[in-house]
């Protein structure tokens, strides 16, 4: 009996002993991964859009078509994580493209590929351009205004 | 920093003004326990109420005045509270001095604060290395507060023009949006640290309303284990940095369970706490649209417990008629609002109504028993290793909450389905068999929407299993508090001596 009790008052603090080492484990591990170099996909878009931006006006809804590879941003020593997203895959096959759409102040809201936008930026990085989003633009009548390099255009439909 | 710190003490303040309003009966000083319950509550109606606060502004108002706004209605709802409530307000937020911590208490919290301190790090090393979060994050929660923050004035015209044309993203209820945007407005520009900064309140909130209310209802030693739990899981950790609004729905769940089991426990006298059980359970269906299942479950069990606790003449609580318009006075704000969102401003049905089938592929979804056994089978792998996350390291989850049960046992007074205590347990049940049937109707391909979603939505109940199991089962101070060797008898006295010595003379 008092044996039991022993072990149940020692098995008690091991609990709460493995989740603090739980808790430095998950430091450690965070520790480790600071080395993995990452840069975040927003930022990415956002720094070759900036690119783009003296070319948008006063624009407020400007479509925003980007591919789902990122091997060309690995050859840039960058590290990012496979997209592999639903959304992202159904939207190339069908042709609508994918979207970021968040806004850059003041107001340049950034959708994905509809009819109605009047400005569209595609941006491939250095990827070939992605066939059935094109038939749709052409589709759509948008025309070229500005090849960036890089895969990085900008399209403006026809008024 | 500072106009992001103000703007979350904003939100505290307006929260803890709240809070005085439903539960101002009190006169009795807290607890530490209770004091950190009430905190953490004040916390999640604060951040809830300004996101509606904001909502409903930027319909009327240019966003430039948002924060003078907001500040002079804190002040003014303060030096009315203070007027109102000024010989209860001291009573309703200040701790007691609690009574002193024994050897283990004291072994238990230190091996929590440095638990806590491990967990911050973690967190705040991993987010430079993800600031925007996972893809949900930034291609949802947080492009939605950009474009709120972005549109600014025009936000109502925006939304139609724009946004309203997405997909899923358009349905998802605003909570968190509104949330981070405000902070931007305080801040006057985008900060990704702040959806961060609101996930980790959110998951501190969470740890300490388990805390409080384990402190409260079971031990003080179970409050620690509690927060222990919680901060050894990997998976919470993570979601923090995901930036999704898993920590937060998960908030908002416990939050309304612990709070209707408090009101049972108090024998359903108290309607300012079954309002506020009202509020809450509306904000966690603001925050994302599982949160309406929840509403409903509380509605549903709100009207069971005092229907069967009435007929059997358990209670003197008033008719299940009078408290379920308590609660839907408490909810009717929010519903309110979520019926504007979501018939008059998306005037849009969530992607998983809308996408499911006619109902002859329903009914044979329903028949297929191989749904049901892909669904079992993915439900008691996640259950078992969801909290390790993706990490090769130990799971300090479920499987170290089993073994604790298994020490100190249950507390069999405790488990009857009438049971105050039980509450949550019901609301659990619910929301898992709720989750379940979901799974069996989805109208996407089953076997992807559990691999990318039951791990988040476990993590959504998680915090609620802990308190669950912790307060069903025995306090561990009955194990502490038992001397594995019995103290020596004390020597015997003169006095007692003396007696012997004249009984042997005589």
């Amino acid at each position: 009996m008092k044996i039991e009790l022993l072990a149940q008052k020692i098995a008690l603090f091991a609990i709460a002993l493995v989740c603090l080492y739980a808790t430095m484990l998950l430091t450690f591990n965070f520790i480790a991964a600071r080395n993995q170099h990452t840069i975040d996909r927003i930022s990415l878009f956002e720094m070759r859009i900036q690119r783009v931006k003296p070319f948008l006006g006063n624009e407020t809804s400007i479509g925003y078509l980007f591919a789902r590879s990122y091997q060309a941003a690995q050859a840039r020593n960058f590290t990012l994580l496979p997209l592999g997203s639903r959304s992202a895959e159904q939207g190339e096959e069908s042709g609508r493209g994918s979207l970021v759409n968040y806004s850059l102040r003041p107001l340049g809201i950034f959708l994905g590929l509809s009819k109605e936008t009047r400005l569209m930026i595609t941006d491939f990085l250095d990827h070939p351009p992605q066939a059935p989003a094109f038939i749709k633009l052409r589709e759509w009548e948008y025309t070229l205004v500005h090849d960036f390099g890089g895969g990085l255009s900008l399209y403006k439909r026809k008024e | 920093m500072m106009s992001i710190v103000l703007s979350l003490t904003m939100a505290l303040l307006i929260g803890m003004g709240i809070l005085t309003c439903f539960l101002a009966k009190d006169r009795k000083r807290l607890t530490f326990g209770e004091f950190i319950l009430r905190l953490s509550l004040a916390l999640g109606v604060g951040i809830g109420t300004t996101s509606i606060l904001l909502f409903v502004y930027l319909h009327f108002f240019p966003i430039k005045y948002y924060v003078a706004t907001e500040l002079s209605l804190t002040f003014t709802f303060i030096v009315l509270l203070l007027f109102i409530y000024r010989h209860k307000l001291f009573s309703v937020w200040t701790p007691y001095h609690s009574a002193k911590m024994n050897g283990t208490e004291k072994a238990l919290a230190a091996f929590f604060l440095a638990s806590l301190v491990f967990f911050v790090s973690s967190i705040v090393l991993y987010f430079p290395i993800e600031p925007h979060g996972k893809w949900d994050a930034w291609a949802s929660w947080n492009s939605c507060a950009r474009f709120i923050y972005g549109s600014g004035d025009a936000l109502i015209d925006n939304y139609t023009r724009f946004w309203q044309t997405l997909g899923a993203q358009a349905t998802y209820p605003w909570l968190y949006p509104l949330s981070t945007a405000r902070v931007w407005i305080y801040n006057g520009g985008i900060s990704q640290v702040v959806p961060f900064l609101l996930n980790t309140v959110f998951a501190l909130a969470t740890i300490g309303l388990a805390f409080g209310f384990l402190q409260l209802f079971r031990s003080r030693l179970a409050g620690w284990f509690a927060g222990l739990f919680l901060l050894g899981t990997p998976f919470f950790a993570f979601h923090i940095t995901s930036q999704y609004a898993d920590i937060l729905l998960g908030y908002y769940f416990l939050a309304s369970a612990v709070l209707f089991s408090w009101w049972l426990i108090e024998d359903g006298q108290r309607a300012g706490m079954l309002a506020l059980v009202g509020v809450l359970a509306t904000l966690a269906a603001w925050t994302k649209e599982e949160g309406m299942l929840f509403l409903l479950i509380i509605f549903a069990l709100q009207a069971f417990y005092i229907g069967t606790a009435r007929k059997l003449g358990l209670t003197n609580s008033p008719k299940v008629g009078k408290n379920l318009a308590i609660l839907l006075g408490g909810a009717l704000p929010g519903l309110l609002l979520l019926g504007y969102y979501r018939f008059f401003f998306i005037n849009k049905t969530s992607t998983f109504i809308s996408d499911i089938e006619g109902s002859l592929i329903l009914i044979e979804k329903i028949l297929d028993p191989t749904r049901y056994i892909t669904i079992i089978l993915a439900f008691i792998k996640e259950a078992l290793f969801f909290t390790a996350a993706n990490f090769t390291m130990v799971s300090a989850g479920v499987i170290l909450i089993l073994v604790y049960v298994l020490l100190v046992g249950l507390d069999k007074n405790r488990i009857h389905w009438r049971s105050p205590y039980c509450a949550p347990l019901l609301i659990f049940v619910s929301m898992y068999w709720g989750y379940f049937a979901a799974y069996v109707i989805t109208p996407f391909p089953l076997q992807w929407h559990l691999d990318t979603s039951l791990n988040r939505f476990l993590l959504q109940i998680y915090p609620l299993s802990i308190v669950i199991t912790i307060c069903l089962a025995k306090p561990p101070e009955e194990i502490f508090t038992q001397r594995i060797f019995p103290p020596p008898s004390p020597p015997p006295s003169k006095a007692k001596e003396k007696q012997r010595k004249v009984k042997k003379k005589r």
